[in-house]
Protein backbone atom coordinates (compact mmCIF):
# COMPACT_ATOMS: atom_id res chain seq x y z
CA UNK A 1 0.00 0.00 0.00
CA UNK A 2 1.29 3.45 -1.44
CA UNK A 3 1.44 5.89 1.51
CA UNK A 4 -0.83 8.74 2.05
CA UNK A 5 -0.17 12.22 0.28
CA UNK A 6 -3.08 14.21 0.33
CA UNK A 7 -5.37 13.84 3.14
CA UNK A 8 -9.15 15.57 3.19
CA UNK A 9 -11.19 15.39 6.31
CA UNK A 10 -15.19 16.52 6.16
CA UNK A 11 -14.07 18.93 3.76
CA UNK A 12 -16.99 21.90 3.14
CA UNK A 13 -16.80 25.02 0.90
CA UNK A 14 -19.16 27.81 0.23
CA UNK A 15 -18.78 30.54 -1.99
CA UNK A 16 -21.07 33.15 -0.49
CA UNK A 17 -24.21 31.22 0.62
CA UNK A 18 -23.58 28.68 -2.38
CA UNK A 19 -22.38 25.21 -0.61
CA UNK A 20 -20.59 23.83 -2.94
CA UNK A 21 -18.19 20.94 -1.14
CA UNK A 22 -19.98 18.59 0.81
CA UNK A 23 -17.88 16.89 3.71
CA UNK A 24 -15.75 15.70 1.04
CA UNK A 25 -13.64 12.93 2.92
CA UNK A 26 -10.48 11.58 0.48
CA UNK A 27 -7.48 9.95 0.32
CA UNK A 28 -4.81 10.75 -2.34
CA UNK A 29 -2.00 8.25 -2.95
CA UNK A 30 1.40 9.50 -3.22
CA UNK A 31 3.27 8.80 -6.98
CA UNK A 32 -0.09 7.84 -8.45
CA UNK A 33 -2.45 9.44 -10.54
CA UNK A 34 -5.87 10.55 -9.06
CA UNK A 35 -8.46 11.20 -11.61
CA UNK A 36 -11.48 13.57 -10.29
CA UNK A 37 -14.52 12.82 -13.04
CA UNK A 38 -18.35 14.02 -12.54
CA UNK A 39 -20.98 16.26 -14.05
CA UNK A 40 -20.33 19.93 -14.76
CA UNK A 41 -20.61 22.00 -11.86
CA UNK A 42 -20.21 19.53 -9.01
CA UNK A 43 -17.31 20.89 -7.41
CA UNK A 44 -14.12 18.95 -9.47
CA UNK A 45 -12.65 22.23 -9.66
CA UNK A 46 -13.21 24.06 -6.83
CA UNK A 47 -12.01 20.78 -4.85
CA UNK A 48 -8.44 21.34 -6.95
CA UNK A 49 -8.47 24.55 -6.17
CA UNK A 50 -9.04 23.69 -2.31
CA UNK A 51 -5.52 21.85 -2.26
CA UNK A 52 -3.66 24.82 -3.28
CA UNK A 53 -5.82 27.36 -1.22
CA UNK A 54 -6.64 29.32 -5.04
CA UNK A 55 -10.20 29.48 -3.55
CA UNK A 56 -9.18 31.79 -1.05
CA UNK A 57 -9.16 34.36 -3.78
CA UNK A 58 -12.59 34.03 -4.32
CA UNK A 59 -14.14 36.38 -2.57
CA UNK A 60 -16.98 35.22 -0.44
CA UNK A 61 -14.71 31.91 -0.07
CA UNK A 62 -14.95 30.15 3.16
CA UNK A 63 -14.37 26.52 4.20
CA UNK A 64 -14.61 24.07 7.34
CA UNK A 65 -12.87 20.92 7.86
CA UNK A 66 -9.21 19.71 6.74
CA UNK A 67 -7.02 19.34 4.20
CA UNK A 68 -3.63 17.47 5.56
CA UNK A 69 -0.25 17.16 2.49
CA UNK A 70 1.86 14.66 3.93
CA UNK A 71 1.28 15.05 8.08
CA UNK A 72 0.98 19.37 7.27
CA UNK A 73 -2.57 21.14 7.39
CA UNK A 74 -2.50 23.51 5.24
CA UNK A 75 -4.67 25.95 6.62
CA UNK A 76 -3.03 25.86 9.66
CA UNK A 77 -1.84 29.43 10.85
CA UNK A 78 1.45 30.51 9.61
CA UNK A 79 1.77 28.10 6.91
CA UNK A 80 3.29 29.80 4.00
CA UNK A 81 0.58 29.82 1.31
CA UNK A 82 3.24 30.73 -1.62
CA UNK A 83 5.25 28.10 -0.39
CA UNK A 84 2.49 25.75 -0.77
CA UNK A 85 1.82 26.82 -4.10
CA UNK A 86 4.98 26.04 -5.33
CA UNK A 87 4.77 22.53 -3.54
CA UNK A 88 1.59 22.28 -4.73
CA UNK A 89 1.48 22.90 -8.54
CA UNK A 90 -1.46 24.14 -11.31
CA UNK A 91 -2.03 23.11 -14.66
CA UNK A 92 -5.38 24.61 -16.09
CA UNK A 93 -7.42 23.74 -18.83
CA UNK A 94 -6.42 26.42 -21.28
CA UNK A 95 -3.06 27.44 -21.31
CA UNK A 96 -2.11 30.76 -18.95
CA UNK A 97 1.50 31.24 -20.10
CA UNK A 98 1.91 35.20 -19.70
CA UNK A 99 2.38 37.70 -22.42
CA UNK A 100 6.24 37.38 -22.75
CA UNK A 101 9.17 35.73 -23.78
CA UNK A 102 9.54 31.38 -23.69
CA UNK A 103 12.55 32.16 -21.23
CA UNK A 104 10.79 34.92 -18.69
CA UNK A 105 7.50 32.44 -18.54
CA UNK A 106 9.99 29.57 -17.46
CA UNK A 107 11.63 31.66 -15.41
CA UNK A 108 8.76 33.52 -13.21
CA UNK A 109 8.58 30.71 -10.41
CA UNK A 110 12.16 31.26 -9.96
CA UNK A 111 12.21 35.02 -9.82
CA UNK A 112 9.64 35.26 -7.35
CA UNK A 113 11.51 32.71 -5.21
CA UNK A 114 13.98 35.46 -5.43
CA UNK A 115 16.92 33.19 -7.15
CA UNK A 116 19.34 35.37 -9.05
CA UNK A 117 21.72 32.75 -10.10
CA UNK A 118 21.47 32.75 -14.07
CA UNK A 119 23.38 29.23 -14.24
CA UNK A 120 20.81 27.78 -11.59
CA UNK A 121 17.83 29.28 -13.40
CA UNK A 122 18.83 28.26 -16.90
CA UNK A 123 19.77 24.77 -15.26
CA UNK A 124 16.41 24.21 -13.61
CA UNK A 125 14.37 25.81 -16.22
CA UNK A 126 16.41 23.37 -19.03
CA UNK A 127 15.45 20.52 -16.80
CA UNK A 128 12.44 21.00 -16.75
CA UNK A 129 11.40 21.70 -19.93
CA UNK A 130 13.25 18.61 -20.63
CA UNK A 131 11.09 16.94 -18.20
CA UNK A 132 7.88 18.22 -20.33
CA UNK A 133 9.35 17.52 -23.60
CA UNK A 134 9.18 20.72 -24.64
CA UNK A 135 12.69 21.25 -24.69
CA UNK A 136 13.57 20.86 -28.26
CA UNK A 137 10.92 22.56 -29.65
CA UNK A 138 11.88 25.83 -27.76
CA UNK A 139 15.17 25.33 -26.64
CA UNK A 140 16.38 28.21 -29.76
CA UNK A 141 13.26 30.10 -29.11
CA UNK A 142 13.79 31.40 -25.59
CA UNK A 143 13.54 34.54 -26.11
CA UNK A 144 10.44 34.47 -28.43
CA UNK A 145 7.20 35.26 -27.08
CA UNK A 146 5.51 32.52 -25.41
CA UNK A 147 1.68 33.31 -27.00
CA UNK A 148 3.38 32.45 -30.55
CA UNK A 149 3.83 28.76 -29.79
CA UNK A 150 0.58 26.64 -30.85
CA UNK A 151 -1.84 25.96 -28.30
CA UNK A 152 -0.10 22.35 -27.28
CA UNK A 153 2.83 22.81 -27.28
CA UNK A 154 1.81 26.01 -24.47
CA UNK A 155 0.17 23.77 -22.74
CA UNK A 156 3.30 21.71 -22.53
CA UNK A 157 5.14 24.97 -21.65
CA UNK A 158 2.79 25.45 -19.38
CA UNK A 159 2.98 22.01 -17.51
CA UNK A 160 7.33 22.70 -17.70
CA UNK A 161 6.42 26.20 -15.94
CA UNK A 162 4.53 24.43 -13.46
CA UNK A 163 7.67 21.88 -12.97
CA UNK A 164 10.40 24.01 -12.44
CA UNK A 165 9.84 24.81 -8.73
CA UNK A 166 9.71 21.32 -8.42
CA UNK A 167 6.45 20.71 -6.89
CA UNK A 168 5.58 17.47 -4.79
CA UNK A 169 1.68 17.03 -5.85
CA UNK A 170 0.62 18.43 -9.72
CA UNK A 171 -2.89 19.46 -9.83
CA UNK A 172 -4.46 19.19 -13.60
CA UNK A 173 -8.01 20.80 -14.64
CA UNK A 174 -8.65 18.94 -17.63
CA UNK A 175 -5.10 19.86 -19.28
CA UNK A 176 -6.40 18.16 -22.33
CA UNK A 177 -9.45 20.07 -22.18
CA UNK A 178 -8.61 22.57 -25.55
CA UNK A 179 -6.74 20.42 -27.44
CA UNK A 180 -6.27 18.01 -30.32
CA UNK A 181 -5.79 14.38 -30.45
CA UNK A 182 -1.81 14.72 -31.11
CA UNK A 183 -1.24 17.43 -28.27
CA UNK A 184 -3.37 15.55 -26.11
CA UNK A 185 -1.47 11.95 -26.63
CA UNK A 186 2.02 13.67 -26.14
CA UNK A 187 0.49 15.26 -22.83
CA UNK A 188 -1.11 11.84 -21.13
CA UNK A 189 2.37 10.70 -21.79
CA UNK A 190 3.56 13.38 -19.34
CA UNK A 191 1.19 13.37 -16.92
CA UNK A 192 2.32 9.04 -16.98
CA UNK A 193 5.79 9.75 -16.69
CA UNK A 194 5.43 12.57 -13.97
CA UNK A 195 3.93 10.04 -11.24
CA UNK A 196 7.32 9.01 -11.01
CA UNK A 197 8.43 12.07 -8.80
CA UNK A 198 4.88 13.28 -8.08
CA UNK A 199 1.57 12.59 -7.10
CA UNK A 200 -0.55 13.64 -9.80
CA UNK A 201 -4.49 14.81 -8.99
CA UNK A 202 -5.95 15.38 -12.49
CA UNK A 203 -10.17 16.46 -13.14
CA UNK A 204 -11.15 14.88 -16.72
CA UNK A 205 -14.24 15.03 -18.46
CA UNK A 206 -13.12 12.44 -20.72
CA UNK A 207 -13.57 8.75 -19.03
CA UNK A 208 -11.15 6.88 -21.77
CA UNK A 209 -8.51 9.22 -20.31
CA UNK A 210 -9.52 8.57 -16.94
CA UNK A 211 -9.42 4.88 -17.40
CA UNK A 212 -6.27 5.03 -19.72
CA UNK A 213 -4.32 6.86 -17.09
CA UNK A 214 -5.42 7.14 -13.55
CA UNK A 215 -4.54 4.57 -10.78
CA UNK A 216 -8.00 6.18 -8.87
CA UNK A 217 -10.43 7.54 -9.61
CA UNK A 218 -13.02 9.70 -7.33
CA UNK A 219 -16.63 10.26 -8.68
CA UNK A 220 -18.01 13.22 -7.64
CA UNK A 221 -21.57 14.56 -7.78
CA UNK A 222 -23.11 17.41 -6.49
CA UNK A 223 -20.60 18.61 -4.25
CA UNK A 224 -20.61 15.00 -2.53
CA UNK A 225 -17.88 11.82 -3.07
CA UNK A 226 -19.86 8.88 -4.40
CA UNK A 227 -17.34 6.71 -4.91
CA UNK A 228 -13.75 6.45 -5.00
CA UNK A 229 -11.66 3.33 -5.62
CA UNK A 230 -8.92 1.95 -7.88
CA UNK A 231 -9.47 2.79 -11.82
CA UNK A 232 -10.13 -0.98 -12.48
CA UNK A 233 -12.33 -1.41 -9.77
CA UNK A 234 -14.71 1.97 -10.65
CA UNK A 235 -14.78 0.74 -14.24
CA UNK A 236 -15.41 -2.41 -13.96
CA UNK A 237 -17.34 -2.55 -10.82
CA UNK A 238 -18.83 0.16 -9.33
CA UNK A 239 -20.43 0.60 -6.03
CA UNK A 240 -23.09 2.64 -6.93
CA UNK A 241 -25.47 3.17 -9.00
CA UNK A 242 -24.70 6.92 -9.74
CA UNK A 243 -21.30 6.19 -10.47
CA UNK A 244 -22.48 2.96 -12.98
CA UNK A 245 -24.94 5.09 -14.96
CA UNK A 246 -22.18 8.33 -15.15
CA UNK A 247 -19.38 6.42 -16.63
CA UNK A 248 -21.12 4.34 -18.93
CA UNK A 249 -22.87 7.46 -20.21
CA UNK A 250 -26.52 7.05 -18.87
CA UNK A 251 -25.91 10.05 -17.12
CA UNK A 252 -24.31 12.97 -18.98
CA UNK A 253 -22.00 15.52 -18.04
CA UNK A 254 -24.61 17.57 -16.73
CA UNK A 255 -26.23 15.23 -14.34
CA UNK A 256 -29.59 14.41 -16.36
CA UNK A 257 -30.63 10.81 -16.98
CA UNK A 258 -30.97 10.31 -20.67
CA UNK B 1 -32.17 42.67 -37.83
CA UNK B 2 -34.05 44.35 -40.03
CA UNK B 3 -33.41 47.87 -38.88
CA UNK B 4 -29.43 46.62 -39.38
CA UNK B 5 -30.21 45.41 -42.94
CA UNK B 6 -32.27 48.41 -43.71
CA UNK B 7 -28.83 50.88 -42.58
CA UNK B 8 -26.57 48.76 -43.83
CA UNK B 9 -28.13 48.70 -47.80
CA UNK B 10 -27.59 52.61 -47.13
CA UNK B 11 -23.90 52.00 -47.54
CA UNK B 12 -24.34 49.00 -49.91
CA UNK B 13 -24.98 50.26 -53.51
CA UNK B 14 -22.49 52.49 -55.62
CA UNK B 15 -23.85 55.47 -54.11
CA UNK B 16 -23.36 54.97 -50.42
CA UNK B 17 -19.39 53.75 -51.48
CA UNK B 18 -19.42 56.93 -53.17
CA UNK B 19 -20.89 58.70 -50.17
CA UNK B 20 -17.86 57.21 -47.76
CA UNK B 21 -15.26 57.96 -50.04
CA UNK B 22 -16.83 61.29 -49.76
CA UNK B 23 -17.01 61.88 -46.44
CA UNK B 24 -13.39 60.17 -46.09
CA UNK B 25 -11.67 63.00 -48.46
CA UNK B 26 -13.35 65.38 -46.73
CA UNK B 27 -11.98 64.69 -43.54
CA UNK B 28 -8.83 64.25 -45.18
CA UNK B 29 -8.92 67.44 -47.61
CA UNK B 30 -9.78 69.61 -44.05
CA UNK B 31 -7.06 68.02 -42.46
CA UNK B 32 -4.63 68.72 -45.06
CA UNK B 33 -5.60 71.92 -45.30
CA UNK B 34 -5.39 73.17 -42.13
CA UNK B 35 -1.95 71.51 -41.50
CA UNK B 36 -0.64 73.24 -44.53
CA UNK B 37 -2.13 76.39 -43.71
CA UNK B 38 -0.35 76.67 -40.12
CA UNK B 39 2.81 74.82 -41.34
CA UNK B 40 3.78 76.85 -44.27
CA UNK B 41 2.64 80.58 -42.91
CA UNK B 42 4.00 79.23 -39.17
CA UNK B 43 7.12 78.59 -40.88
CA UNK B 44 7.54 81.30 -42.51
CA UNK B 45 6.97 83.57 -39.59
CA UNK B 46 8.97 81.59 -37.61
CA UNK B 47 11.87 82.03 -40.09
CA UNK B 48 11.21 85.58 -40.51
CA UNK B 49 11.67 86.62 -36.64
CA UNK B 50 14.37 84.53 -36.50
CA UNK B 51 16.29 86.18 -39.05
CA UNK B 52 15.16 89.64 -37.29
CA UNK B 53 16.42 88.14 -34.02
CA UNK B 54 12.61 88.26 -32.36
CA UNK B 55 12.00 84.97 -31.53
CA UNK B 56 13.12 84.85 -28.28
CA UNK B 57 12.55 88.34 -27.43
CA UNK B 58 10.14 88.62 -24.75
CA UNK B 59 7.60 90.78 -24.65
CA UNK B 60 8.34 91.90 -28.31
CA UNK B 61 5.22 90.63 -30.22
CA UNK B 62 7.15 87.95 -31.73
CA UNK B 63 8.67 86.68 -28.76
CA UNK B 64 7.85 82.79 -28.15
CA UNK B 65 10.50 81.78 -26.04
CA UNK B 66 8.73 82.46 -23.00
CA UNK B 67 5.21 81.57 -23.83
CA UNK B 68 7.28 78.03 -24.71
CA UNK B 69 8.67 77.90 -21.54
CA UNK B 70 5.72 78.81 -19.82
CA UNK B 71 3.57 75.71 -21.26
CA UNK B 72 6.86 73.13 -21.04
CA UNK B 73 6.62 74.37 -16.95
CA UNK B 74 3.11 74.18 -16.49
CA UNK B 75 2.76 70.61 -18.39
CA UNK B 76 5.60 69.44 -16.19
CA UNK B 77 4.62 70.57 -13.08
CA UNK B 78 0.90 69.33 -14.17
CA UNK B 79 2.29 65.92 -14.81
CA UNK B 80 4.40 65.72 -11.53
CA UNK B 81 1.07 65.85 -10.23
CA UNK B 82 -1.54 64.30 -12.28
CA UNK B 83 0.45 61.31 -12.94
CA UNK B 84 1.50 59.42 -9.78
CA UNK B 85 -1.88 59.95 -7.66
CA UNK B 86 -3.72 59.13 -11.49
CA UNK B 87 -2.26 55.76 -11.92
CA UNK B 88 -2.41 54.72 -8.40
CA UNK B 89 -5.83 55.76 -8.05
CA UNK B 90 -6.71 53.65 -11.22
CA UNK B 91 -4.54 50.43 -9.56
CA UNK B 92 -6.54 51.26 -6.62
CA UNK B 93 -10.10 50.83 -7.92
CA UNK B 94 -8.90 47.54 -10.09
CA UNK B 95 -6.94 45.58 -8.15
CA UNK B 96 -7.33 46.76 -3.68
CA UNK B 97 -11.16 48.65 -3.78
CA UNK B 98 -13.93 46.22 -2.46
CA UNK B 99 -16.35 45.96 -4.87
CA UNK B 100 -18.92 47.64 -3.13
CA UNK B 101 -21.48 50.58 -3.47
CA UNK B 102 -18.55 53.28 -2.23
CA UNK B 103 -16.67 52.03 -4.89
CA UNK B 104 -18.87 52.70 -7.33
CA UNK B 105 -19.91 55.93 -6.14
CA UNK B 106 -15.89 56.88 -6.65
CA UNK B 107 -15.99 55.41 -10.17
CA UNK B 108 -19.71 58.04 -10.61
CA UNK B 109 -17.72 60.75 -9.52
CA UNK B 110 -14.97 60.40 -11.61
CA UNK B 111 -16.58 59.98 -14.59
CA UNK B 112 -18.55 63.05 -13.54
CA UNK B 113 -15.25 64.96 -12.80
CA UNK B 114 -14.25 63.80 -16.33
CA UNK B 115 -17.64 65.72 -17.38
CA UNK B 116 -17.02 69.08 -15.85
CA UNK B 117 -16.36 72.20 -18.51
CA UNK B 118 -13.17 73.31 -18.18
CA UNK B 119 -14.13 76.92 -17.31
CA UNK B 120 -15.87 75.89 -14.56
CA UNK B 121 -12.76 73.67 -13.18
CA UNK B 122 -10.71 76.89 -13.77
CA UNK B 123 -13.35 79.08 -11.78
CA UNK B 124 -13.15 75.98 -9.05
CA UNK B 125 -9.46 76.47 -9.17
CA UNK B 126 -9.43 79.92 -8.54
CA UNK B 127 -11.79 80.09 -5.75
CA UNK B 128 -10.71 76.77 -3.63
CA UNK B 129 -6.97 76.45 -4.80
CA UNK B 130 -6.24 80.01 -5.03
CA UNK B 131 -8.08 82.15 -2.38
CA UNK B 132 -8.96 78.80 0.35
CA UNK B 133 -6.02 76.95 -0.37
CA UNK B 134 -3.41 79.33 -0.95
CA UNK B 135 -4.60 82.35 1.84
CA UNK B 136 -4.57 79.39 4.90
CA UNK B 137 -1.20 78.35 3.63
CA UNK B 138 0.31 82.32 3.56
CA UNK B 139 -1.66 82.65 6.91
CA UNK B 140 -0.25 79.35 8.42
CA UNK B 141 3.50 80.10 7.37
CA UNK B 142 2.64 83.73 8.26
CA UNK B 143 3.34 84.75 4.45
CA UNK B 144 1.83 87.21 2.59
CA UNK B 145 0.69 86.69 -1.38
CA UNK B 146 2.75 83.90 -1.34
CA UNK B 147 0.91 80.83 -2.29
CA UNK B 148 -2.26 82.92 -2.10
CA UNK B 149 -2.18 84.38 -5.84
CA UNK B 150 -2.46 82.62 -9.10
CA UNK B 151 0.39 81.10 -10.23
CA UNK B 152 2.04 77.56 -12.30
CA UNK B 153 1.35 76.17 -8.63
CA UNK B 154 -2.56 76.31 -8.72
CA UNK B 155 -2.83 76.24 -12.42
CA UNK B 156 -0.91 72.96 -12.76
CA UNK B 157 -2.74 71.20 -9.74
CA UNK B 158 -5.96 72.18 -11.36
CA UNK B 159 -5.29 71.51 -14.85
CA UNK B 160 -3.98 67.67 -13.37
CA UNK B 161 -7.90 67.56 -11.68
CA UNK B 162 -8.95 68.16 -14.86
CA UNK B 163 -7.36 65.33 -16.64
CA UNK B 164 -7.39 63.12 -13.83
CA UNK B 165 -10.07 61.58 -14.90
CA UNK B 166 -7.98 60.67 -18.58
CA UNK B 167 -5.27 59.27 -16.48
CA UNK B 168 -7.39 57.20 -14.23
CA UNK B 169 -10.22 55.75 -16.54
CA UNK B 170 -7.32 54.64 -19.16
CA UNK B 171 -5.09 53.05 -16.32
CA UNK B 172 -8.68 51.96 -14.81
CA UNK B 173 -9.15 49.86 -18.27
CA UNK B 174 -6.03 48.74 -19.17
CA UNK B 175 -5.71 47.36 -15.97
CA UNK B 176 -9.06 45.56 -15.75
CA UNK B 177 -8.67 44.27 -19.58
CA UNK B 178 -6.08 41.73 -18.35
CA UNK B 179 -7.92 38.55 -18.07
CA UNK B 180 -8.30 36.74 -14.65
CA UNK B 181 -6.98 33.51 -15.87
CA UNK B 182 -3.36 35.97 -15.81
CA UNK B 183 -3.71 36.53 -12.43
CA UNK B 184 -4.75 33.07 -11.42
CA UNK B 185 -1.28 31.99 -13.16
CA UNK B 186 0.79 33.65 -11.37
CA UNK B 187 -1.21 33.06 -7.84
CA UNK B 188 -0.84 29.47 -8.92
CA UNK B 189 2.84 29.40 -9.49
CA UNK B 190 3.20 30.82 -5.72
CA UNK B 191 3.53 34.52 -6.86
CA UNK B 192 2.51 37.00 -3.98
CA UNK B 193 -0.19 40.08 -4.62
CA UNK B 194 2.55 42.45 -5.49
CA UNK B 195 4.49 40.25 -7.51
CA UNK B 196 1.52 39.23 -9.12
CA UNK B 197 0.90 42.79 -9.60
CA UNK B 198 4.61 44.28 -10.81
CA UNK B 199 5.56 41.07 -12.91
CA UNK B 200 2.56 40.51 -14.73
CA UNK B 201 -0.27 43.26 -14.71
CA UNK B 202 2.08 46.03 -14.70
CA UNK B 203 3.90 44.88 -18.39
CA UNK B 204 0.75 44.23 -19.56
CA UNK B 205 -0.81 47.09 -18.16
CA UNK B 206 1.61 49.91 -19.76
CA UNK B 207 1.06 50.72 -22.98
CA UNK B 208 -2.52 51.37 -21.94
CA UNK B 209 -1.49 53.84 -19.05
CA UNK B 210 1.48 55.38 -20.92
CA UNK B 211 -0.89 56.18 -23.62
CA UNK B 212 -3.36 57.36 -21.54
CA UNK B 213 -0.95 59.62 -19.71
CA UNK B 214 0.39 61.31 -23.26
CA UNK B 215 -3.37 61.97 -23.87
CA UNK B 216 -3.70 64.06 -21.03
CA UNK B 217 -0.37 65.89 -21.30
CA UNK B 218 -1.60 66.51 -24.98
CA UNK B 219 -4.77 68.27 -23.79
CA UNK B 220 -2.96 69.93 -20.94
CA UNK B 221 -0.50 71.77 -23.36
CA UNK B 222 -3.36 73.03 -24.76
CA UNK B 223 -5.53 74.10 -22.29
CA UNK B 224 -6.65 77.60 -22.34
CA UNK B 225 -10.03 78.32 -20.35
CA UNK B 226 -9.04 76.89 -17.28
CA UNK B 227 -5.84 78.86 -17.10
CA UNK B 228 -7.48 82.56 -17.44
CA UNK B 229 -7.99 83.02 -13.69
CA UNK B 230 -4.78 80.73 -12.78
CA UNK B 231 -2.00 83.33 -13.49
CA UNK B 232 -1.60 83.27 -17.31
CA UNK B 233 -0.20 86.42 -18.46
CA UNK B 234 0.44 87.56 -22.16
CA UNK B 235 3.68 89.82 -21.36
CA UNK B 236 6.80 88.63 -18.85
CA UNK B 237 9.63 91.05 -18.51
CA UNK B 238 11.61 87.95 -17.39
CA UNK B 239 11.09 84.40 -16.56
CA UNK B 240 10.90 83.68 -12.86
CA UNK B 241 14.21 81.28 -11.98
CA UNK B 242 14.63 80.40 -8.47
CA UNK B 243 17.80 78.65 -7.81
CA UNK B 244 17.24 75.94 -5.52
CA UNK B 245 20.58 74.26 -3.98
CA UNK B 246 21.94 70.96 -3.12
CA UNK B 247 24.16 70.97 -1.85
CA UNK B 248 27.11 72.46 -3.97
CA UNK B 249 25.08 72.06 -7.15
CA UNK B 250 22.27 74.95 -7.36
CA UNK B 251 19.75 74.35 -9.98
CA UNK B 252 17.63 76.89 -11.95
CA UNK B 253 14.17 76.00 -11.03
CA UNK B 254 11.05 78.69 -12.89
CA UNK B 255 9.54 79.48 -9.49
CA UNK B 256 5.77 77.89 -9.34
CA UNK B 257 4.45 80.28 -7.74
CA UNK B 258 4.76 82.88 -10.06
CA UNK B 259 2.56 84.38 -12.93
CA UNK B 260 3.70 82.48 -16.40
CA UNK B 261 2.66 83.13 -20.09
CA UNK B 262 1.56 79.86 -22.17
CA UNK B 263 1.06 79.29 -25.79
CA UNK B 264 -2.36 78.60 -26.17
CA UNK B 265 -3.42 82.16 -24.12
CA UNK B 266 -1.00 83.76 -26.30
CA UNK B 267 -2.90 82.78 -29.38
CA UNK B 268 -5.80 83.59 -27.70
CA UNK B 269 -4.84 86.97 -26.60
CA UNK B 270 -3.66 87.43 -30.26
CA UNK B 271 -6.68 86.69 -31.86
CA UNK B 272 -8.98 88.58 -29.67
CA UNK B 273 -7.63 91.63 -27.92
CA UNK B 274 -5.77 93.57 -31.00
CA UNK B 275 -6.61 97.39 -31.22
CA UNK B 276 -6.35 96.41 -35.43
CA UNK B 277 -8.06 93.47 -36.23
CA UNK B 278 -6.44 91.26 -38.75
CA UNK B 279 -2.62 92.60 -37.99
CA UNK B 280 -1.97 90.03 -35.89
CA UNK B 281 -2.90 87.27 -38.04
CA UNK B 282 0.43 86.74 -39.26
CA UNK B 283 2.48 86.52 -35.51
CA UNK B 284 -0.65 84.16 -34.74
CA UNK B 285 0.52 81.27 -36.54
CA UNK B 286 3.57 81.14 -34.86
CA UNK B 287 2.35 80.46 -31.59
CA UNK B 288 -0.43 77.81 -33.22
CA UNK B 289 2.64 76.02 -35.14
CA UNK B 290 4.64 75.59 -32.27
CA UNK B 291 1.52 74.33 -30.06
CA UNK B 292 0.27 71.75 -32.63
CA UNK B 293 4.07 70.47 -32.89
CA UNK B 294 4.34 70.04 -29.12
CA UNK B 295 1.02 68.11 -29.35
CA UNK B 296 2.03 66.07 -32.42
CA UNK B 297 5.10 65.18 -30.51
CA UNK B 298 3.45 63.89 -27.57
CA UNK B 299 1.25 61.83 -29.44
CA UNK B 300 4.49 60.17 -31.67
CA UNK B 301 5.85 59.75 -28.18
CA UNK B 302 2.37 57.98 -27.31
CA UNK B 303 2.86 56.01 -30.42
CA UNK B 304 6.33 54.98 -29.77
CA UNK B 305 6.35 53.94 -26.27
CA UNK B 306 3.00 51.65 -27.12
CA UNK B 307 4.93 50.18 -29.94
CA UNK B 308 7.72 49.14 -27.63
CA UNK B 309 6.07 47.82 -24.80
CA UNK B 310 3.51 46.29 -26.70
CA UNK B 311 6.42 44.59 -28.81
CA UNK B 312 8.05 43.69 -25.44
CA UNK B 313 4.55 41.50 -24.37
CA UNK B 314 4.52 40.25 -27.40
CA UNK B 315 0.96 41.40 -29.02
CA UNK B 316 3.41 42.54 -32.05
CA UNK B 317 4.51 39.73 -33.80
Amino acid sequence: MKEIKIQINDFNLWYGGRHILKDINLQVKANRITAVIGPSGCGKTSLLRSVNRLNELIRGARHSGEILIGADEIHEPGTDVYLLRKKVAMVFQKPNLFPDTIFENLAFPLKISGVKDKELISEKITAAAVKSEIWNEVKDRMNEPALNLSVGQQQRLCIARALVSEPEIILMDEPTGSLDPVSTAKIENLIYDMKKDMTVMMVTHNMNQAGRLSDYTVFIAQGSVIEQNSTSRIFTTPQNKKTEGFISGKINLFGEEK
Amino acid sequence: MKMLSRFSGLFAGRWGQAYAGFSVFILIAVLAVLLFNVVYNGTQVISGSFSKGEFFTAGDKAGMLYAIIGTLALTLFTVVLMVPSGVLFAVYLAEYAPDNYFTAFLKLLIANLAGVPSIVLGMFGLGFFVFFLGDFTDNLLGLKNVFGKPSILWAAVTLAFLNLPTVILTSYESLKNIPESVRLSAYSLGATREQMFFRTLLPQARPGIITGIILAVARTMGETAPILFLGVVFFMPEIPVTEISFGLFPVPLINPLEQFMALPYTIFILATQSTVPGENVNIEYMPTLILLLLTIAANLLAIKFRYRYEKAIGKLR
